[in-house]
């Protein structure tokens, strides 16, 4: 039983030791918004070179996994996403948050990314290459369909107005073409703005569109911040197990969509939970409930992106082509360990690959008590701080995490400008995940089109390029059904629902 | 005194002036700036220079990121940093020549001293392990039965790999496709995934997707130490020798004794077997333009640059 | 209010914001490559469609928009421009500095209690600790280059 003995390697005291002060320094850093994922693990690597390869890189994975679990704390507590991952997590954390659910909310996202991390995990154990070779079908044209498929959600999370939404939707995807475009070479809507050149960074703009206007509405009046259902209940460990027992279906379809959209290179976490909480929020029961608290979407978005640590790893491990962003600097740290990744890795040195990944499952698992501890001590202190304290507290880390992401300035005050804009958006009737969407699939649906338009330039036609791939034909069917189901199911219900609220009008 | 006594003393003075330098650099931590995020060249060849520069100085280097508009966010602000010897810079070519020609980055060519250019990852073409083309003589015979059909992934439009396309075109009179992509790990997707018919990247590539793909021809003098089956475009009749260059800056305004320190302690990390042998494991090609030497590298680099941007047409009006 | 009917006003005063927007879009895509430009004037176009179908609905469809916002505006406002100062002062007063003054303002504007000396001494000692500690883990925990500027 070789599996055994990498188990037990993977078990050593210090490699347990590892686990804990990844997963724990992890869920700090990823619960700052502004400090991601990326960043977590790129501060560690330098702390690895002295480890042996396994032993490091199970560091590195518990400290990625981590974080991605911690940014759902200011995700529920703030509705700012600590990170990209969380975005969805704000959209029902921060409601449950308001009407006093918040610890409830916590234990929740705990228990929903402690699953999911453990799925993504199992797939990198037992299917890595064969899901890999899945990842190479995916070429330009599929990413540009999977970004428009992606686009399509802000009908699913557009609040209020569905024109509004595409309207928020356009603006964030203008905002993306702002600067020399990577792909193409165009120098775009800088207004001769040195500071523009380099485009609008992704992190600061989430944090400048979700947490300043919580900070505005903030200070307006005197009413605390987070409320308290009673008095503080504890874990709430039984209700958030029965809860996440009761959508056991919807853990299993977030944490499988994670682990795919992890495998694809140029997606990630954040197209992974925005994702699972739309399709939560097609198939749930209480579909009606989303946007005001509902459970169903925060395990969706939960377990989704824990998953794709596990699933970004697999190309990571097996062909050398990162994942997800925090994979990049996985791969630069293997490659100065001297560990070469490719399909060799698992064969050749799989004493290394398999202790890490069962070292993986270990500080996926570890995450529960540490989550909950952690999580418990974030929301009572939250509660406790006046607001004061907490408004300048919390724009303090809005402007330091804005600066980290790129050591730059002028990021923070784009994030400052962003958020004011948002806040008077949000008087308009425009809310902000649209524009967010906009900003992440933008750049991505447009790469793929120019990138596909080369090809099939190249190849003689570029209809046949976009409109005959097999997934690509797929995903346009995806499209197609998910703009006209809503549709559909409207038809159906519109009667139902006349005869049940027509006595109460 | 006469003559030969007083340059006796000018030389001691000098030794002793350099000696002691040399024992009081550094004596602090310093802050090594990366233009780039991590996890790319720039960084993997900074961190596998931090324990030697550990070992040889028993001081400390801290790595930071600072990456923004494809590095011009740092070398913009370059020269306001400290000009002690304790903050350097990374820096890139063609970056450094192309970026100020394209556009008002905030800074220009000649504003960025570099003290030593340490290495440089050569360009290579490479195709899947699966492609019927085996030779580079199989790629050019194709792109000239079919012209425009044959397609290059590559990282970033007007970037090196771009330039390395547009260079090996001429070269041998063929016409090819060029799709750019966001960084190399997109750029090696698509290679692996089949989608384009090879890539223009570097070296670095082949080492890291290892047997998945093959080598068609390197960029270099002779040929990569491991990757001895890939050979040079010079073997086969083209004097194509470049890739993408690093070095480390220093503010312009540090004081010349400083800079040549700067330059002494790259070098001598440089010249450390161990080192060597893990650079080139990783694909690098090592490269000593030390300081007296950079800025005849530089006004080389430049002519052969600009006119190339000029024959893109990416030199800004 | 009671002579117009009620409609989302404001969201058509948004939509119309949009139309200029979009305008703007289409405009200075003249000079992009060809390439560069369909992403962009697609969007535009969009835009306007989307933002004119808006004013349409709102216009057709009486109903409120978004309620007014409660509490003060006065603060509100005053929390932006704090912050929007920090932002443009990070470099050039540096971080420290400009952190101190920023999160005293901040504290100023979000204070609803009595002001009593206690309460003075101890949020201030609270603020330093917070600043000192954060500084201390970003400076050399994370090495993160903060801005140095012309105090601290």
């Amino acid at each position: 039983m070789p599996q055994l003995d990498f188990l037990i390697s993977a078990a050593t005291p210090f490699n347990l030791l590892l686990a804990v002060a990844g997963v724990v320094a992890g869920t700090v850093i990823g619960a700052l918004p502004g400090l991601t994922a990326t960043m977590a693990v790129a501060v560690l690597v330098p702390f690895t070179f002295g480890m042996p390869p396994a032993s490091g890189l199970i560091a590195l994975g518990a400290i990625y996994t981590g974080a991605i679990y911690g940014g759902a704390y200011s995700a529920i507590l703030l509705n700012t996403p600590g990170t990209p991952s969380a975005i969805a997590t704000t959209f029902e954390g921060y409601p449950m948050a308001k009407r006093g659910d918040g610890d409830l909310a916590i234990t929740l996202a705990c228990i929903a990314s402690v699953v999911g991390g453990l799925v993504g995990a199992l797939f990198l154990l037992l299917l890595a290459p064969p899901l890999a070779a899945v990842a190479l079908r995916f070429g330009p044209v599929e990413y540009f369909w999977l970004a428009i498929f992606g686009l399509t959600l802000i009908a699913s999370l557009s609040e209020g107005s569905l024109l509004k939404g595409a309207l928020g939707g356009c603006l964030g995807v203008i905002l993306s073409t702002i600067g020399t475009a990577e792909v193409g070479g165009d120098i775009r809507y800088t207004g001769d703005f040195k500071s523009l050149l380099g485009g609008i960074e992704v992190v600061p703009a989430l944090i400048g569109l979700y947490c300043v206007p919580v900070l505005i509405d903030m200070v307006a009046t005197a009413d605390p911040h987070l409320r308290l259902k009673e008095k503080l209940a504890g874990y709430r460990l039984g209700e958030a197990l029965r809860l996440a027992w009761g959508s056991k279906w919807n853990v299993a379809r977030s944490s499988l969509i994670g682990t795919v959209v992890g495998i694809l290179p140029g997606a990630g976490g954040s197209i992974a939970s925005l994702v699972s909480y739309a399709e939560a929020r097609r198939s749930s029961p209480r579909s009606a409930n989303f946007g005001h608290g509902e459970p169903d979407g925060l395990i969706a978005s939960e377990s989704a992106n824990n998953a794709t640590v596990g699933g970004g790893l697999i190309p990571t491990l097996v062909l050398g082509i990162p994942g997800t962003p925090p994979d990049a600097v996985i791969l630069g740290a293997l490659m100065v360990q001297g560990v070469r990744s490719g399909p060799a890795l698992f064969s050749v040195q799989s004493q290394i690959v398999y202790t890490f990944i069962y070292g993986l499952f270990i500080a996926t698992i570890l995450m529960l008590p540490i989550g909950l501890l952690i999580g418990r001590h974030a929301f009572r202190s939250l509660i406790a701080i006046p607001k004061a304290i907490l408004v300048p507290a919390v724009a303090f880390l809005t402007v330091i995490g804005a600066y980290a992401v790129q050591n730059s300035e002028n990021d923070v005050l784009q994030m400052v400008l962003l958020g004011i804009a948002g806040w008077g958006l949000s008087r308009f009737g425009f809310s902000a995940s649209p524009i967010v969407l906009g900003l992440i699939l933008g750049p991505i649906a447009e790469a793929g089109f120019v990138q596909g338009t080369l090809i099939g330039g190249a190849k003689g036609s570029v209809l046949a390029e976009f409109f005959t791939r097999p997934i690509s034909v797929a995903i346009i069917c995806l499209i197609v059904l998910s703009l006209f189901y809503p549709l559909v199911l409207q038809r159906k219900r519109l009667p139902a629902m006349r005869r049940q609220s027509g006595p109460a009008q | 005194m006469n003559r030969s006594t007083k340059l006796f003393f000018a030389a001691a003075a000098a030794v002793a002036l350099a000696g002691q330098a040399a024992a009081a650099y550094p004596e602090k931590t310093v802050n090594y700036i990366i233009a780039f995020g991590p996890g790319g060249e720039s960084d993997v060849s900074a961190r596998l220079q931090e324990p030697f520069f550990r070992k040889l100085t028993n001081q400390t280097v801290a790595i930071q990121y600072k990456a923004g508009a494809g590095g011009a966010a740092t070398w913009s602000q370059l020269n306001g940093m400290p000009a002690d010897g304790y903050t350097i810079v990374g820096t890139n070519l063609p970056h450094l020549i192309l970026q100020p020609l394209e556009k008002d980055v905030g800074y220009k060519t000649d504003d960025i001293d570099t003290v030593y250019w340490f290495h440089y990852t050569p360009d290579a073409i490479i195709v899947p392990v699966a492609s019927p083309l085996k030779t580079l003589k199989d790629l050019v015979e194709a792109a000239k039965k079919s012209p425009g059909t044959i397609t290059f992934s590559g990282s970033g439009t007007n970037s090196a790999n771009h330039l390395a396309q547009r260079r090996f075109d001429k070269m041998a009179g063929i016409k090819t496709t060029y799709v750019p992509f966001k960084g190399t790990g997109a750029s090696n997707t698509a290679l692996l995934g089949s989608q384009v018919t090879g890539s223009w990247g570097y070296t670095t590539v082949r080492m890291m997707l290892g047997e998945q793909v093959r080598c068609l021809a390197v960029a270099m003098e002779s040929r990569h130490p491991k990757i001895p089956d890939c050979p040079t475009f010079k073997e086969l009749g083209y004097d194509l020798v470049g890739g993408a260059y690093r070095g480390i800056a220093v503010p312009k305004s540090t004081p010349r004794q400083i800079k040549q320190q700067v330059s002494d302690l790259i070098g001598k990390i440089n010249k450390t077997p161990e080192f060597v042998a893990k650079m080139e494991a990783a694909g690098f090609a090592m490269l000593d333009i030390d300081l007296a030497r950079t800025a005849e590298f530089m006004a080389r680099k430049k002519s052969e640059y600009e006119a190339l941007a000029k024959e893109m047409g990416i030199v800004r009006k | 209010m009671s002579g117009r009917p009620n409609r989302d006003w404001r969201g058509i005063a948004g939509a119309a914001g949009f139309v200029l927007i979009g305008a703007a879009v289409l405009y200075f895509s003249k000079d992009f490559s060809r390439l560069g430009a369909v992403f962009p004037r697609t969007i535009g176009w969009a835009m306007v469609l989307f933002a004119l179908a808006c004013i349409l609905w709102a216009w057709l469809r009486p109903g409120a928009g978004v309620e007014a916002a409660k509490g003060s505006m006065l603060r509100r406002a005053a929390l932006a421009l704090a912050m929007l100062g920090w932002a443009l002062l990070l470099k050039v007063v540096g971080f420290l500095a400009s952190g101190a003054v920023a999160f005293v303002l901040l504290m100023l504007v979000a204070n609803y209690d009595r002001w009593t000396p206690r309460r003075a001494l101890g949020y201030l000692s609270l603020a330093a600790a917070l600043l000192g500690g954060m500084y201390v883990i970003f400076r050399f925990g994370l090495h993160v280059p903060l801005p140095a500027g012309a105090l601290i």
